[in-house]
């Protein structure tokens, strides 16, 4: 506080200080005294302040060196100047009025202005002032207390920058959160790098699909200019994490010159390259210009990383977005068109997606799919195992498939077959099921029309050999034919009729070789204690399966008449096989034993001539009759005509 | 066969050659043949009216099922023998009756028959 009010030198009796209370204690102390005079001079001028005192025309009267310091002026080259000297021509106003209100009784304390050196340079300073009166208390001058604040505002300057680049940084960060667009996100970051690193001009490039550097967003770039360096980039697509560049002035670089010009005709001087980077893949860059040349401070760099580092982000989080928004819509077109029902459901299974097909199944509009409840649909019939399932694949996020009605928009029911897979997020959360509907309606209904096809053709074809029947019954009535061979060839139509039979059940494809032969040979009745059957499961096609049924039933007739099951204690072992192989054969094996002793018979009936001609023939193999004496063989080889696919 | 000896046996059977010929097989077998009745009409009628012990009914007559004269017999307490191409499609009607496949032979008949008697009379 010394220092902050002066008496003035040049002969005025007494000198009084301004009416300000912190001085108070100093008043008596000073009071008129020489010594006292002395000793304040000798503290004014060692003061760390630049101090001056003045008339009140303005004339300076005292001037300390360290205003000399700050200034320039000596003592003596000031001593009766003008204070407005000092001040500069756009603060004369300012001055004036400083003086006048003084005048008037006011006193300024750390005033903030400018005032010049000798040399011209504006200097910021904060000023004290304060009146000067005599012992009647009029007022006769002032004195100024000055304090040089240049290393201090620009200490603030640096700070204000600093909080302005950090506040900027906060804005980007937040506005890169809200963008929805790529453009957006460039528009925030082209704004984010003009403020915050203080540049003229920007832009934003990234690479395109053939590794070339393109512009995608820029402020204050010609078009010119844009095309002349098109492409340009220190970097190739495919460097590794690239370091920034730094130009301070394009014009002291070793670039070729006609890029130079390039960049010095578009009034750029300074200017850096950021490489945007996202997984440690350049995907871009962003670049800021300057007008002059530019010397880029720490932390510009430091800020120009985070920029960039925010920016890569941004853009590469916009680019997944939009990936899989595309991937989404695609797939919401093809399932929306695709003829047949997809839907897509939570994790409770209600319905989130339905595409237009299953839509127009249920007459429900894409804005009432919330209240749409499909499993309304269900018939009640169906409803507790269509519940039962897909609550169960639900619950354990597994695929399942569906068979069931549901009532249609016009109030019939369809067979709808349902496939469906569990849904995952890519964090793998469980989002619920999407699934396909098939209507097989129709399919089931004409497989249904097709089995009663083949159930009534059975019935016709057995009535057929019912009617074949009554006519030889008609014909051998009365004929004097014994009723031996009538017996023979009635149980050969029925043998006929049961090949029919497991025909039929198989819809007319196949019969299984093991039922025919239980069946014909009555293995589970009269002869399951004499005749045994083994061998590996065979579908036989139905010619083949009707001419083994037949071969079986004359083996076994035959057994019965005169061989091995014609006495009490004989056996029939009946074994297949099949040789595995592109061309597979089966082989059955006919083997008697424990009956009579077998003579080769001299006469060949109907019997054999059906084994060893009609059978061979139709099955296009060969069939071998051994009348062996321990009991008759036969050995029938064929080849197994292999079902496809669709007929097992 | 001796059961069958005499009992009277109502054939419903619309194809003429096949009923002569089961006709043909009873007598063999020892019964006595009522009918044949070739159209429902007729087996109706017969199947209330007529004094029989059993009955040999081929299960589709003109392409109706016989089933009314099954009921009817099935009231009168008549041990039945049913006779199909389509074994697997009447065991609704059946009811644990005999059923012969078709084309069957004389002694598959008798044995179906007797069979029939027996459960009746149990």
């Amino acid at each position: 506080m010394v220092g902050n009010t002066l008496p003035i030198d040049g002969g005025e009796s007494r000198a009084s200080l301004a009416p300000n209370e912190s001085l108070t204690q100093l008043q008596t102390p000073l009071d008129n005294s020489d010594s006292d005079r002395t000793e304040l001079a000798a503290i004014v001028e060692g003061a760390r302040d630049a101090i001056w005192s003045w008339r009140l025309d303005g004339t300076i009267i005292r001037w300390n060196s360290e205003a000399q310091r700050v200034f320039g002026y000596t003592a003596s080259e000031m001593a009766g100047r003008s204070l407005l000297d000092l001040v500069p021509d756009d603060q004369r106003a300012d001055a004036e009025r400083i003086i006048a209100s003084l005048r008037d009784g006011a006193s300024y304390r750390h005033y903030e202005t400018v005032r010049l050196r000798k040399d011209g340079v504006r200097v910021p300073v904060e000023l004290t002032i304060s009146p000067l009166r005599d012992g009647s208390g009029n007022m006769i001058g002032a004195s100024t207390v000055c304090r040089d604040i240049t290393e201090r505002k620009q200490f603030e300057a640096a700070l204000s920058k600093r909080v302005g680049e950090l506040t900027t940084l906060f804005d980007f960060t937040a506005r890169l959160q809200t963008s929805t667009s790529l453009n957006d996100i460039y528009e925030a970051s082209l704004h984010a790098i003009t403020r915050a690193l203080d540049a003229d001009r920007a832009s934003i490039l990234l690479f395109d699909a053939s590794g070339r550097m393109r512009f995608k967003a820029w402020h204050g770039l010609s078009d010119g200019y844009r095309e002349a360096v098109d492409g340009h980039s220190p970097w190739n697509s495919d460097a590794i994490n690239p370091a920034p560049i730094f130009v301070e002035d394009i014009l002291n670089t070793e670039e070729p010159e006609e890029l130079k010009q390039t960049i010095a005709g578009e009034g750029i001087r300074g200017l850096a390259f950021i490489p945007l980077i996202d997984s440690g893949r350049l995907i871009g860059k962003f670049m800021t210009y300057y007008r002059m040349p530019h010397k880029f401070t720490e932390e510009e760099i430091g800020v120009a990383n985070t920029i960039a580092r925010q920016l890569a982000l941004a853009i590469a989080r916009q680019l997944a977005d939009q990936d899989l928004r595309e991937s989404e819509a695609r797939f919401r077109l093809m399932s929306e068109h695709a003829p047949v029902m997809i839907w897509m459901s939570d994790a409770q299974g209600e319905c989130l997606h339905l595409n237009q097909m299953l839509r127009s199944f249920w007459k429900v509009d894409e804005d009432n799919l919330a209240s749409f409840r499909w499993s309304d649909t269900m018939h009640p019939e169906d409803a507790p195992s269509i519940v039962r399932q897909m609550g169960e694949a639900l619950a354990k996020r597994t695929p399942v498939r569906i068979k069931g009605r549901y009532r249609d928009s016009r109030g019939g029911y369809r067979i709808l077959e349902t496939d469906a897979r569990p849904r995952f997020s890519q964090l793998g959360e469980f989002l619920g099921m999407i699934g396909v509907n098939v209507d097989t309606t129709e399919r089931e209904e004409a497989e249904k029309a097709r089995e009663l096809l083949v159930a009534e053709l059975n019935h016709r074809v057995k009535n057929t050999l019912a009617v074949v029947q009554g006519i030889a019954h008609k014909t051998f009535k009365g004929s004097g034919i014994p009723p031996g061979p009538v017996r023979a060839f009635e149980d050969r139509l029925v043998t006929l009729s049961r090949a029919h039979n497991l025909l039929t059940q198989a819809n007319w494809e196949s019969a299984s070789l093991e039922q025919l032969a239980t069946l014909t040979l009555d293995v589970n009745g009269a002869n399951s204690e004499r005749v045994a059957i083994a061998g590996p499961s065979i579908l036989l096609p139905p010619k083949e399966a009707v001419s083994i049924a037949m071969a079986l039933h004359e083996l076994s007739t035959n057994a019965i008449k005169y061989g091995s099951l014609s006495n009490e204690a004989g056996r029939v072992t009946l074994e297949w096989s099949k040789s595995d192989g592109p061309n597979p054969r089966i082989e059955l094996n006919w083997t008697e034993s424990g009956g009579p002793r077998v003579a080769t018979p001299t006469r060949r009936g109907f019997g054999s001539f059906l084994l060893e001609r009609t059978l061979a023939q139709d099955l296009d193999g060969e069939v071998t009759v051994s009348f062996e004496p321990e009991g008759l063989t036969c050995v029938i080889r064929a080849p197994l005509l292999e079902l496809t696919e669709r007929q097992r | 066969m001796s059961d069958l000896a005499g009992k009277r046996i109502l054939v419903v059977e619309d194809e003429a050659i096949i009923a002569e010929m089961v006709a043909d097989m009873l007598l063999e077998l020892g019964a006595c043949v009522v009918g044949p009745a070739s159209s429902m009409r007729k087996a109706l009628e017969m199947a209330e009216a007529s004094d029989i012990d059993g009955a040999v009914l081929d299960v589709n007559i003109r392409s109706e099922r016989v089933d009314p004269v099954a009921a009817i017999l099935r009231m009168r307490a008549v041990p039945v023998v049913f006779a199909t191409g389509n074994g697997d499609m009447v065991a609704d009607l059946a009811r644990g009756a005999p059923v012969l496949e078709k084309p069957y032979t004389q002694e598959k008949l008798g044995v179906a028959l007797s069979n029939a008697v027996i459960m009746s009379s149990n």
